[in-house]
């Protein structure tokens, strides 16, 4: 297939995308940020972890795209006394038969939104991670696939800390992208306050099938990426862990870069929204787009940064400023 | 036979004087005696004085190993060396004052082996001070003064040597490197951007990088070019910057026109687009419009100026 027979398909297929995003701005008001990186999210099959302050609709948001997508959706509420088996399921002893049967839990969703996340102790973070990563549950002797899609949205409360569990650097690197949920405009929160009057939310409907993301995922891989943005995108991971090499002074404010992880997502990522700017090849600002979600939870920044009051977002600012674009 | 002359009989008769006269004028003394006796008169407190002390001994005696000296008591004796006809003793003379010896006597054996003893006249030294004539109104000095040390300027003068090196070879350095790195500025920087950018385009178009099938590379430098002539004349950097970026940075109907060309030139680069040769010519002649449309302007008289002094810094 060629470019533009690429980009034919990509247009096709992104009209699907299109009808999710206008189903969920009929609740969503403002917020596109966060509702393309949901459905980049669910292009890529990775996982999102949502960080804003309560109220912003985060929740909401994740059910309604739900909602929109004609798949199961379920809610999980992480609280410091939740268990493992909370999530995954557990084993039941039926004493009229006098056997164990497998209750599952409700990881057996599409769609699950973990809501504030770092509520619950270590165990079951972990429990739940490795599900994300594996894609598979084992209860008792048997081990469950998980059905696709399978994509986890959760959800953190940057402000609060007491009370709280922080998800280690290694697992917070299993979600491909961390997005931050700003206020909304204005305007837009003169519209969300009508909006809730006319009792929007109950007008959402499921108008995708889960055939039709898949078949739009599929398009992707071959969505045209030249050779010169795969070396910007290298170049850009790179620039996090050596940025003296790129002319950069904070080498200092960087204890640990990104991972190579980091790159696969960020040309996937990019792939995905190019296709949902209904292109069938990959621009430099694609990647600039995206950067900022795949790599602000990569970057671990030092004390020295920390001092200085530098958030990993101003370090990637000063990094896509300065990487020469293909 | 021939008899020897008259000459020859006086000059055998000078040579035998010549030869008895010593007897005659240094007849030897063998007077068996002890003579003592000082190098000098006067000496400083603190100093080593020796003392001579000659004998003459009769036939067959010898002086006992080592020498028994007597009368010397109540000095310090630092060493003695013992000669033929004489003992070299070498005295500490530690206090000022008159250093005056009792009756000096010396043992030895005669050829018989009995202890005979030999006897001098007493011998006096007179010993200064240090301090002049009037120690007691003497004004000390500092120790350092009498005795002499280094100063730490002189012990670490190969070190300040090296490092006196090291600055004026650090200065040339960075003196040498100020000048070469203007020299490279000036040379890169000599021509103003539009003029630079123009050179640049064409230079681009005559290595034929488009004709030889390389059109993805052509159109990779022909946009460097444009967004290098952007960043001078507009101050952002667009060469860090995507297409969409730069727009959002435009704020004339001037740059506006460029967009449609880098939109296109991404379009080759990253969507394989294949321009043809007519199409690729039209960028071109649209690229250098703009850049002849929106050169800086310069006075032509300043710019002179300006290139002038860029040569005499680079000189300087």
């Amino acid at each position: 297939m060629d470019i533009q027979e690429i980009t034919l398909e990509v247009e096709k297929k992104s009209l699907v995308f299109r009808r999710i995003m206008a189903e969920i701005e009929k609740v969503i008001v403002g917020q596109k940020n966060l509702l393309e990186k949901m459905l980049i999210g669910l292009l890529c099959d990775g996982h999102l972890l949502l960080e804003g302050l309560p109220g912003l609709a985060k929740t909401t948001a994740v059910k309604t795209l739900a909602a929109a997508i004609k798949t199961s959706f379920q809610r999980i509420q992480f609280t410091p006394d939740l268990l493992p088996a909370d999530i995954l399921g557990t084993q039941i002893y039926r004493p009229d038969s006098g056997s164990f049967e497998i209750k599952k839990g409700p990881i057996f969703h599409n769609i699950i939104l973990a809501d504030e996340i770092n509520r619950a102790p270590a165990k079951v973070q972990s429990a739940l991670l490795e599900a994300m990563q594996e894609r598979q549950v084992t209860i008792g002797e048997n081990t469950y696939f998980l059905e696709k899609p399978f994509l986890v949205l959760a959800t953190q409360n940057p402000i609060e800390h007491e009370g709280t569990y922080p998800l280690p650097e290694a697992q917070i690197d299993r979600f491909m992208l961390k997005i931050k949920v700003d206020y909304p405009s204005a305007e837009e929160e003169k519209k969300i306050i009508e909006r809730v009057n006319d009792m929007a939310a109950e007008n959402v409907k499921g108008v995708v099938e889960i055939q039709e993301i898949e078949s739009a995922a599929n398009i992707i891989r071959s969505i045209h990426m030249e050779e010169k943005i795969i070396d910007y995108i290298i170049n850009i991971s790179r620039a996090t862990r050596k940025p003296k090499e790129f002319g950069l002074e904070i080498g200092s404010m960087i204890n640990y870069g990104a991972s190579p992880r980091a790159s696969i997502w960020l040309s996937k990522a990019a792939r995905a929204n190019a296709f949902l700017m209904g292109r069938g090849y990959v621009t430099p600002q694609d990647v600039k787009s995206i950067a900022f979600d795949v790599l602000r939870h990569r970057i671990i920044l030092s004390y020295e940064a920390e001092a200085e009051g530098k958030s990993s977002d101003d370090l990637i600012k000063i990094l896509l400023e300065r990487i020469e674009v293909p | 036979m021939k008899k020897p002359g008259i000459g020859i009989c006086f000059m055998l008769l000078l040579l035998l004087c010549l030869l008895i006269y010593p007897a005659f004028c240094f007849p030897q003394d063998n007077t068996i005696a002890l003579k003592a006796s000082f190098d000098t008169g006067t000496e400083k407190v603190g100093s080593i004085v020796n003392l001579t002390l000659s004998f003459n001994l009769p036939e067959g005696a010898t002086i006992s190993k080592p020498p028994v000296i007597k009368g010397l008591e109540g000095f310090t004796l630092v060493d003695q060396h013992v000669y033929p006809d004489k003992i070299a003793v070498r005295l500490f003379a530690n206090m000022p004052g008159i250093f005056k010896t009792g009756e000096i006597s010396l043992f030895y054996l005669d050829k018989e082996g009995r202890q005979q003893t030999l006897i001098s006249a007493p011998v006096s030294l007179k010993i200064l001070s240090n301090l002049g004539g009037n120690p007691d109104k003497a004004q000390l000095r500092p120790l350092e003064g009498i005795i002499p040390t280094r100063s730490l300027l002189l012990k670490c003068w190969p070190w300040l040597c090296a490092l006196i090196v090291l600055i004026i070879a650090g200065f040339i350095i960075f003196r040498w490197h100020r000048i070469y790195k203007r020299k490279k500025l000036f040379l890169e920087y000599a021509d103003p951007p539009h003029i630079l950018a123009r050179k640049n385009i064409e230079k681009l178009n005559a290595c034929g990088l488009f004709e030889k099938g390389k059109v993805k590379e052509f159109y990779f430098q022909f946009s460097e070019i444009i967004k290098r002539y952007l960043e001078s004349i507009r101050g952002f950097p667009a060469a860090e910057y995507t297409t969409e970026e730069i727009a959002s940075h435009i704020d004339n109907e001037k740059d506006r026109e460029i967009l449609p060309l880098l939109r296109h030139f991404d379009l080759v680069k990253f969507a394989d687009d294949l321009p043809t040769s007519e199409e690729k010519n039209k960028e071109i002649i649209a690229a250098l419009t703009y850049i002849e449309q929106t050169a800086p302007v310069y006075d032509a008289k300043d710019y002179k100026k300006a290139q002038e002094d860029m040569k005499n810094d680079v000189q300087i």
